[in-house]
């Protein structure tokens, strides 16, 4: 596998790399805020996994032309339609009260949690299945 | 569109480059597995130098 190694994608390695320098430094001497440690550990991880990811790929690959324009409409599209369809699909559940393990609580922001995680994942997957199927 | 794009000897990166898009749009064009905006079929068509007819067959 090539990876590609201009200005841009060497910054953002090193942005992620410092990331995690500075999360393994608050870690080591601030134990107070050992949580904010992890969190920019964790952060820089992803951004280390990013940049490779778009270091692989040639640099037209995230271009936006028009078929990529289309396919994230029609995914986020359905995404929301996903989305909506399991608010309403929960609520109805509440209502009835049926399987309320499905919501974790009465808490409005554990259900917008599960709205909001199911729509991104709806809409990433939707996006690569549409990408790869030719839209 | 292959053909035509061969008789030009251009490779699929430089006609993307050439109308704008990327690679893989090219790709999925010309295995005819996806509908390109007009504007996109008389790029592609103009770069060819043939008439957007010659380059894509329109199926109902």
């Amino acid at each position: 596998m090539k990876f590609r190694r201009d200005r841009r994608i060497l910054t953002f390695m090193s942005v992620g790399l410092g990331v995690i320098l500075i999360g393994i430094l608050i870690l080591k001497f601030i134990q107070s805020i050992a949580i904010i440690g992890l969190i920019f550990i964790s952060s820089g991880l992803v951004g280390l996994m990013v940049g490779l990811r778009i270091a692989s790929k040639p640099i037209d690959h995230f271009m936006e032309d028009e078929r990529s324009v289309r396919i994230k409409d029609k995914a986020g599209y359905h995404a929301y339609g996903i989305m909506i369809s399991v608010a309403a699909i929960m609520m109805f559940l509440k209502i009835l009260k049926l399987s309320p393990s499905l919501i974790p609580s009465d808490d409005f922001f554990d259900g917008v949690l599960v709205i909001w995680v199911i729509g991104l994942y709806a809409f990433l997957t939707l996006k690569w299945y549409y990408n790869k199927t030719g839209e | 569109m292959k053909e035509l794009r061969a008789k030009y000897d251009l490779t699929q990166e430089e006609l993307a480059n050439k109308v704008g898009v990327r690679r893989e749009t090219i790709v999925f064009l010309e295995r005819g597995k996806y509908n390109p905006s007009l504007k996109l079929a008389y790029d592609v068509a103009k770069v060819l130098e043939s008439k957007i007819e010659e380059v894509f067959i329109f199926e109902d």
